[in-house]
């Protein structure tokens, strides 16, 4: 195929050298044109009249025979010159060729070219190998895509009539079973070419193996799930008394209630709207119980990332309640500061939940050797001038010191003596995944403060909401 | 003397738990007051009553192990018993040393919870009935001269008559006359009373001290 494609240039190369030639006729002529005068001035010299009538009978034809060699004498040469330039381009395209084939098979990279005409596909033999394919070079098309399979196939001839009718490059991945059951994956890079210019004629492509990428990746999404879920579990861990407190309120509450029921029952007299009165209140209590499971539940879940509209504001709310016992055994002073209009944000609740809890969970064991009085949680929410929704955690704890803090989001870094060290890395991942991110910084006068910027809605962003603060 | 019947106070901050408890401990026969707001309930927290007082571990602002705390320096404070939710062990121990009578785990049985109250309170009025007869005998030896304590401090010394006759320079005639009063002042109608009454209210190691 490349052969003919240079025989063809060849052909077309040989025109070309007659044009150039005739462009060097009026040269020659100007040539002549320069001699004819000399010779007249010859003339004038010679004494031999014989000689002068040869001159005069012979120096027309002469100057014609003189024109002929000159011209043909150029003309050879330039043939030759034409024909060794060709051969050195020939010759550096030979080499080039072989560098292409050898960086091609460095790369891993198989080549393959598509004649819609003869609708037969020329392969590479690496291709040929990473496809699976057996027999010649040049194969029926059909034969070439048998290496995919149903909707991939229908996919991939698809997408090669496409780039054939648009002329544009065309890029897609591809997943082959192999016999032994395990997935290759491979990308494939398809460019329309023309060998006489205008509309494309083959389509040339390129394939890589990207198995081993894909693993990674695919390697790397499984890691951080269960990254994610096991900070959960290990933040649920330490919440887990805070928790059972919490649901054993409303379970104290019902016992209680329907006990003291039966004992009046017991009474000859007894007051039937404080036992109606009673029953509302198991009721309630109940509903209390089934909240703080569902909540628990959905915390526990190994969820994609959802995005629904967010109350920043709720959500924190929530939280704290969530997390109330663990801050009041603690003796933690609560205090907030929200954004009325700004809360609204796009995100997944539970994760922001998620990274909420931690930073709450946190700020607490940071303050765990202060005096009671002195413990307290002050949370913000606010709009930042770059029109992001700004959530700031600020506890009065023992702070971060400088050498923590370059390593605050690394996984596995920890100061805590039961810690796994991916609290915060999974929060930064959960904030970024978020379009988003998380901050730290250790305040002047002891503490410090955990803050993430959450993108707002382009409306809300542009608005100024200077005026819209209250305190709480 | 006409004792008040006993009261029962109930500190969570939880309006929940604390209606259902009230309501549990009222129809199970006791007076009951309770308190969401641990603070309020030291302001109005009266040690004279008697009964018993059931704590909430986990309250806002005071924990129960404060609120413990601020009682113990209230004299004739009542025996205080803890209700938790969580199965904390060092907050149990602190409970614990602090003086606490019981520790229930929510949620909690009625029987539990009645029998723990009841055996609070009874506790609680035996302590009440001792330190009213400490307060007594304190009453009734307050009424003895200064010579008759120096008798009575050497009396439950194990001195003999002769001996405290010599120690106070006095003969032993009077010295029995000192005794007999003593020992009528005390109410005490034999000589191992009147030690036990001095042993029983730690006056002893007091009244040989200031005696010798």
């Amino acid at each position: 195929m490349r052969l003919t494609l240079e025989a063809i240039e060849s052909l077309q190369a040989v025109p070309d050298a007659i044009a150039r030639l005739l462009r060097l006729i009026p040269l020659v002529a100007m040539l002549a044109a320069a001699i004819t005068p000399a010779a007249f001035a010859m003339e004038s010299l010679a004494s031999a009249p014989l000689l002068l009538a040869a001159w005069h009978m012979t120096s027309g034809t002469f100057l014609l025979i003189f024109i002929i060699v000159a011209g043909l004498t150029y003309l050879v040469l330039k043939f030759h010159r034409e024909v060794e330039s060709r051969r050195y381009a020939e010759r550096a395209a030979h080499d080039s060729r072989d560098q292409i084939e050898i960086s091609v098979a460095a790369a891993n990279l198989g080549l393959w070219d598509w004649d819609p005409v003869t609708d037969t596909v020329w392969t590479s033999d690496h291709c040929r190998t990473m496809l699976g394919l057996t027999g010649g070079t040049t194969m029926p098309r059909e034969k070439f895509l048998d290496c995919l399979q149903g909707e991939e196939r229908a996919l991939a001839e698809a997408r090669m009539k496409e780039a054939m009718i648009t002329g544009r490059q065309c890029e897609a991945e591809y997943s082959l079973l192999q016999p032994d059951g395990s997935t290759q994956w491979i990308a494939s890079r398809a460019t329309p070419r023309s060998r006489r210019g205008g509309k494309p004629d083959h389509l040339l492509g390129v394939l890589m193996d990207i198995t081993s990428r894909k693993q990674a990746e695919q390697e790397a999404v499984e890691q951080r799930k269960q990254l994610t879920h096991l900070t959960r579990v290990s933040v649920l861990g330490a919440l887990s008394g805070a928790l059972a407190h919490e649901l054993n309120q409303p379970l104290t509450a019902i016992l209680s209630n329907a006990q003291a029921a039966r004992r009046m029952l017991s009474h000859k007299r007894y007051d039937i709207s404080e036992i109606r009165q009673i029953l509302e209140d198991i009721m309630a209590d109940n509903m209390r119980a089934g909240d703080i499971i569902s909540h628990l539940r959905s915390l526990l879940r190994k969820d994609e990332l959802a995005r629904r509209p967010v109350d920043m504001n709720q959500l924190i709310d929530g939280v704290l309640a969530f997390s109330k016992s663990d801050l009041v055994l603690k003796g933690v002073r609560v205090t907030k500061d929200f954004c009325t209009d700004c809360a609204m944000i796009e995100g997944d609740p539970v994760q922001l939940q998620q990274v909420l809890l931690n930073l709450f969970v946190n700020a607490g064991e940071a303050m765990n050797q202060m005096p009671m009085s002195e413990k307290s949680l002050h949370i913000v929410t606010e709009k930042t001038r770059a029109g992001h929704l700004r959530v700031s955690v600020t506890d009065t704890g023992e702070g971060i010191s400088d050498s923590n803090l370059q390593f605050l989001f690394e996984p596995f870094h920890t100061t805590k003596a039961l810690g796994l060290g991916l609290g915060l890395p999974i929060c930064n991942w959960i904030i970024m995944a978020h379009g988003g991110q998380l901050f730290a910084q250790g305040n002047p006068g002891g503490g410090a403060t955990f803050s993430f910027d959450l993108p707002l809605p382009i409306e809300v962003a542009n608005e100024d909401t200077e005026s819209s603060r209250v305190f709480g | 003397m006409r004792t008040p019947s006993p009261l029962v106070y109930l500190v969570d901050d939880d309006p929940s738990v604390l209606r259902a408890v009230k309501r549990l401990l009222t129809a199970g026969g006791f007076d009951t007051k309770a308190y969401s707001d641990p603070a309020l309930f030291l302001a109005e927290h009266n040690p004279a009553t008697p009964g018993c007082i059931l704590l909430d571990m986990a309250l806002p602002g005071l924990s129960g192990i404060d609120v413990q705390s601020k009682l113990a320096a209230t004299a004739h404070r009542q025996p205080v018993i803890f209700i938790s939710g969580e199965n904390n062990v060092p907050a149990t121990i602190t409970a614990l040393k602090g003086g606490a009578v019981d520790f229930l785990l929510k949620p909690f049985d009625e029987t539990v919870l009645l029998a723990a109250v009841r055996a609070a309170i009874a506790r609680d009025a035996v302590t009440r009935e001792e330190e009213a007869e400490a307060g007594d005998i304190a009453a009734r030896l307050a009424g003895l001269t200064p010579r008759e304590r120096a008798v009575f401090a050497r009396v439950i010394a194990g001195r003999l008559n002769k001996q405290i006759a010599a120690d106070l320079q006095i003969v032993e005639k009077t010295v029995k006359v000192h005794r007999a009063r003593v020992m009528k002042k005390m109410g005490a109608r034999s000589l191992a009373e009147l030690v036990r009454l001095a042993y029983k209210y730690g006056l002893v190691d007091k009244e040989v001290a200031s005696g010798t």
